[in-house]
């Protein structure tokens, strides 16, 4: 097992983590709304507590399944578990497929593989949104909500984090990128409406990149399968 | 059609138009307006449905704020 390989998984999930559009999406119409209702100031206020949320139950749910994983893993000849090898390059495999053909639905918009009931929902919880603690905990079921597809992530960037450390390389700056990933998204549409960017801006700009984000997600997923299955990555 | 619920879609129209950086006053006039308008053209028609009056005020919305009426026409199709 090389560690350019664990090196290597990591950078992809974190690539895959920053091109996940659901939570984005959300956060874009959130502070659209938020600048709608209230002033800049309180705007950004409830935007950077969405943020904190999301952050938080991203690290929450990665040191929970690192913690699970460290204790079935304690012993390095368990990362020769075949099983697991072939559950995870099937997992990853699915969701591969999964992001090529149905990520986006087809038609108008950006619309995303979630039934049709939850932007709804979402939309009608935006509105009720005021204060810091509503935005909290929209940023936590939104992150929530994009589960099926960063799970498998967490379970194989802590097997190749526990990869690093039994190697005798400090596996911290890895670790704190990772983490840290899940919001660069929505920084970077927090500073295009610092910057005068508007709402309408931003759905065109996620129409037009839309072949590019399923492909770039879908080769992705392919290439954890693949690190996982040719490069003897657990 | 005096049963649309046309101060909801102008409560929701107003803060979309705050969230674009239109100004309140100019926003507010345009509004009423584009949603009368649109009111009066679907008056030729004897059965209306939701999706027509949503069209028919996308339509007059983009004479006034083209932004406005793609962020109306869009906000459902974001996520």
């Amino acid at each position: 097992m090389s560690v350019f390989t664990s090196f290597g998984i990591i950078v992809i999930a974190m690539l895959i983590l920053g091109l996940l559009q659901l939570v984005p999406g959300i956060f874009a119409l959130f502070y659209h709304y938020a600048l709608g209702k209230f002033n800049k100031a309180k705007a950004s206020d409830l935007a950077l507590f969405f943020i904190l949320g999301t952050e938080t139950i991203s690290v929450l749910f990665f040191l929970a399944v690192y913690f699970i994983i460290s204790i079935f893993f304690l012993d390095n000849s368990a990362f020769e578990n075949q099983p697991l090898k072939w559950c995870l390059f099937a997992i990853f495999i699915i969701l591969s497929i999964f992001c090529l053909c149905f990520y986006y639905r087809h038609g108008k918009g950006s619309t995303l593989f979630i039934p049709r009931s939850y932007p709804e929902a979402v939309d009608n919880y935006i509105k009720t949104v005021k204060n810091r603690s509503g935005a909290f905990l929209l940023g936590i079921l939104s992150c929530s909500c994009e589960l099926i597809l960063t799970f498998p992530l967490y379970i194989i960037v802590s097997i190749s984090i526990l990869q690093i450390e039994n190697s005798g390389l400090p596996a911290n700056l890895p670790t704190a990128l990772f983490v840290f990933t899940p919001i660069v998204p929505l920084f970077s549409i927090y500073f295009q409406y610092y910057y005068g960017y508007t709402l309408a801006d931003i759905i065109k700009k996620r129409i037009k990149t839309k072949p590019f984000i399923r492909t770039a997600l879908g080769v992705c997923y392919m290439a954890i399968a693949i690190l996982i299955i040719y490069t003897g990555a657990i | 059609m005096k049963d649309l619920d046309d101060q909801a879609i102008i409560k929701e129209l107003k803060i979309d138009a705050k969230g674009l950086g239109i100004p309140t006053g100019a926003a507010d006039t345009f509004i009423k307006k584009a949603i009368s308008d649109a009111l009066k053209n679907l008056q030729k028609k004897s059965i209306v449905t939701e999706l027509d009056v949503k069209k028919a005020i996308i339509k007059e919305l983009k004479k006034y704020h083209a932004d406005l009426a793609y962020v109306f026409e869009n906000r459902d199709k974001i996520i």
